[in-house]
């Protein structure tokens, strides 16, 4: 018998450190929009470009683990990692759609980023491809997008940001239920952000 | 969080971030802005805020956008995109950060100033078209945006955003998708109350 197509969410990300604004984001979009699983895609970033640099790929893999380790619909994707070089979206995206056949893919952005899509590289393409789900906050205007190929799930307005967890470590301020416990002892043990 | 308490501490920090040159155009674009707002009923002083904040990025090195982009998760097309877009974008997350800025109105007039987008509020609007009449702003076929920005805010953007759509085509460079769905929103909007 054949199996039912599974709908996946990605969420792409730094993860520089994964916070629970994340978690928080991807579960709503669980919930609203009906996904499967939601994958956890951590992004490539070219070294030479950043002036202090990031923390490096596997760590920041690992903090993603482990904060996903406690959700049965969860899981940590290192596809645009293994990739050479920093990858669009689109060709990610045409990666995991070849490699896995039984499932369907809509890609979690916030809702600022929605306006600006269309200048995604190979938008056209990309949209025909996979779905959108928009983070909106309270009161956005979901109703004028370009496109159709949108489906905004409602967020509850958080402020916590990788930024502020990095500012707040690098004081020797506490982290704790901004990130995940497993995700605060990971980060103490190696000195991240210090 | 907030460093500055009077709008001559506020210029001094903006000062800082740019050349003579571009802080000249700086305060033509607030000056321009708050006009502008006045005129069509935005708030004129959320119009010279944001104006006065519109390039803050706008002379800074290309790596620190990127970073500053980088590390707030912005997605690999903003980053691989064009460049002209950044500074933008990292200027609505800086001020933020450096001025304490929160008024959300303000952020999306800076964010979208250079584009357009889709929708777009009144206050993006008059910080868009301040940007490009502006008194220091010298470019062929200024003076015709300037004259529909005294009567009809909509058909001052749409020219504006054709001519540089137009020059861009002409010098065989990229055009942004957005910029073109912007022009397209504007015009069957125009269609749309014309209809009546």
């Amino acid at each position: 018998m054949k199996e039912r197509i599974k709908h996946i969410g990605i969420m792409g990300g730094t993860f520089d450190p994964i916070h629970c604004g994340h978690l928080l984001a991807a579960e709503q979009a669980r919930e609203q929009a009906k996904l499967d699983e939601v994958w956890f895609m951590p992004t490539h970033i070219p070294p030479h470009k950043t002036r202090e640099g990031l923390t490096s790929a596997p760590h920041r893999l690992q903090m993603v683990e482990l904060a996903v380790a406690d959700h049965e619909s969860f899981r940590a994707t290192d596809i645009e990692l293994r990739r050479e070089g920093p990858s669009y979206t689109y060709d990610t995206m045409e990666q995991l759609v070849r490699e896995h056949p039984d499932c369907r893919f809509s890609f979690i952005i916030g809702g600022d980023m929605v306006e600006i899509l269309p200048s995604w590289h190979r938008y056209e393409e990309l949209s025909r491809m996979i779905h959108f789900i928009g983070l909106a906050r309270p009161g956005t205007d979901v109703k004028r997008v370009p496109g159709d190929n949108v489906t905004f799930v409602e967020m509850p307005v958080w402020d916590i940001s990788s930024t502020l967890i990095r500012a707040r470590a690098a004081e020797g301020r506490s982290i704790r239920y901004l990130v995940p416990r497993a995700v605060e002892r990971y980060i103490k043990e190696n000195r991240f952000y210090e | 969080m907030s460093e500055w308490n009077t709008r001559d501490e506020l210029l001094a920090k903006v000062r800082a971030q740019m050349h003579e040159k571009r802080y000249v155009h700086t305060l033509g674009v607030a000056a321009s802005a708050r006009e502008l707002a006045a005129r069509f009923g935005a708030d004129p002083e959320k119009a010279e805020l944001a104006g006065y904040l519109h390039d803050y990025c706008k002379c800074w090195p290309v790596d620190k956008m990127f970073e500053i982009l980088v590390r707030h998760d912005m997605p690999a097309e903003l980053l691989e995109g064009e460049k002209e877009l950044w500074h933008a974008f990292a200027g609505a997350i800086v001020v933020q950060s450096d001025l304490g800025i929160t008024n959300p109105e303000v952020l999306q007039a800076i964010r979208y100033h250079t584009t357009g987008r889709v929708g777009m509020t009144l206050l993006e609007k008059v910080v868009c078209v301040a940007d490009y009449i502006e008194p220091n702003r010298n470019f062929p076929g200024v003076e015709e945006i300037r004259r529909l920005a005294e009567t009809d805010l909509d058909a001052a953007l749409i020219l504006a955003l054709g001519g540089t759509m137009q020059f861009l085509i002409e010098k065989q460079k990229t055009v942004f998708p957005l910029t073109l769905l912007t022009y397209n929103d504007l015009i069957s909007l125009k269609k749309e109350s014309r209809r009546v």
